[in-house]
């Protein structure tokens, strides 16, 4: 995660997982993130039926990412490397997401029963954190992995975190309805 | 030679072992008022996942029962469908009773919706969603109602409210909080004839536990129509419960809570900052 060039240089030297494994077992591990994030914050335990649930639940999210990214990297990498390879390599980029969560998770913990109250914010505002280095790892795998040059790698990095965010501001918005445009369409659900 | 990447797999093991021994929801018996009525514990105002709150629809009814919950409300913002879900599943698991809901989500004003079956259009003014919420035979309250909301909630708002929420986690996090909504209720009650219902709710989303603050209703009958009658009829009182409870367990004091989770918690950055075993290609 420190040094993603030098990283993803020596992985693509040495041998690379295929396969439906290579392509399910990173984002698996990040659902699996998600739901003990759930369930450490809401009872400071693992309970395995919240674990379960909420993983299955938030397991969109990664397979969001991982739709995302196949294109990026079929668009990308004229076929040097199998897809499944590919999507291992770039779900290695996940740390610091996956890292957010637990720190964010141990700070809720520690809170609990009570509400977070005033750490929310300072809590979100550290998620740029995250954002810039995933940003970063994004370039190193353009670059690295599928070989494109600096303004391709670039562009590369921009569209992917651009339909990621993309999708979170459409989720956020169509489950509370309180962004645009789905205030106006309230109620579609129910 | 035992690899760290083993290592933390067995303290994440060791985690959700000992979450597995805690991972126990029995329902817990509700208890009676002064006049021998069925005294029901109760959450009005929850969020669930296919909307804005963490936990997903096949938990929510478990994780309820497990704060002592008796009844909760599914109440995502201007949108019916995880509260119909939630229904559909606890009545089929034999989980608590949960009424179909609606955190109608106007920037004037935030009104709950329990006991609906659609979902009420939230561009009107406070009187009309709370007369939309009674045609179709739900209730209607005044959800976290600080000063901020005051104006929207006019005369004939107030005369047709059933009840306000006077304990919410806002209490909890501002010197006033408390202030504001019990003058708000004072404010509301002398404007109606019939009782108003005192409500409290945990607006759970996440990161917090459900059942902070909660109602006690008193019933005829566990039924969701009795508890929804029980609202119009005013026969409830509000609370926050104090963390270390039964149902509110504190992590950071408890010592056997605090392992298991910090267990799991070391287990699981192991395994994301670790490199696992590379295994050639085949």
């Amino acid at each position: 995660m420190l040094a993603p060039g030098a990283t993803y240089r020596r992985l693509l030297g040495g041998p690379l997982p295929v396969g439906w494994r290579a392509v399910v077992q990173r984002p698996a591990l990040i659902a699996l993130v998600i739901g003990a994030f759930v369930t450490l914050t809401n009872s400071g335990q693992l309970l395995p039926t919240l674990l379960i649930g909420s993983s299955l639940a938030w397991a969109w999210v990664p397979a969001l990412q991982l739709l995302i990214a196949s294109g990026l990297i079929t668009l990308g990498s004229r076929g040097r490397l199998p897809l499944s390879s590919a999507l291992d390599l770039f779900f290695r980029g996940h740390g610091p997401w996956s890292l957010w969560l637990l720190v964010a998770g141990a700070v809720l913990m520690t809170r609990l029963p009570e509400p977070a109250g005033g750490r929310v914010l300072p809590l979100l505002l550290s998620g740029l954190i995250a954002v810039a280095w995933t940003s970063w790892l994004v370039f190193a795998f353009c670059r690295t992995v599928l070989a494109l040059p600096i303004w391709r790698a670039l562009l590369g990095t921009l569209v992917y975190q651009a339909l990621v965010w993309g999708a979170a501001y459409l989720y956020v918005g169509a489950m509370t309805f309180r962004l645009r445009p789905f205030s106006k369409f309230a109620g579609f659900l129910g | 030679m035992i690899s760290a990447r083993a290592v933390a797999l067995a303290l994440f093991a060791s985690g959700l072992g000992l979450g597995t021994l805690a991972d126990r929801a029995p329902p817990t018996p509700p208890g009676r008022d002064a006049q021998g009525r069925l005294q029901l514990q109760a959450d009005f105002h929850v969020h669930s996942f296919f909307g804005d709150g963490a936990i997903a629809p096949w938990n929510l009814g478990r994780e309820a029962r497990r704060r002592g919950l008796h009844a909760l409300a599914v109440t995502n913002h201007n949108q019916v469908f995880a509260g119909r879900l939630v229904r559909w599943l606890n009545r089929r698991w034999g989980g608590p009773l949960v009424l179909v809901g609606q955190e109608v989500t106007n920037p004037g004003h935030h009104i709950i919706a329990a006991g609906i079956e659609r979902a009420v259009d939230w561009d009107a003014p406070a009187a009309t969603i709370i007369a939309d919420i009674h045609a179709q035979g739900g209730v209607a309250i005044a959800a976290h109602p600080e000063r901020p909301f005051w104006p929207s909630f006019d005369p004939p708002a107030l005369a047709t409210l059933d009840g306000a929420e006077r304990h919410h986690p806002l209490v909890l996090k501002r010197p006033d909080g408390q202030a504001q909504l019990d003058a708000f209720f004072e404010r509301a009650r002398a404007h109606r004839r019939r009782p108003l219902a005192a409500i409290g709710s945990s607006d759970f989303h996440t990161a917090a536990m459900m059942g902070r603050c909660r109602t006690l209703v008193s019933v005829t009958e566990p039924s969701e129509a009795a508890v929804l009658q029980a609202i119009r009829d005013g026969h409830t009182t509000s609370r926050c419960i104090p963390p270390g409870s039964g149902d509110l367990p504190a992590p950071a004091r408890e010592p056997a809570i605090a392992l298991g989770g910090v267990l799991g918690w070391l287990g699981l950055l192991g395994l994301i900052l670790l490199p696992g075993r590379r295994r050639p290609a085949r």
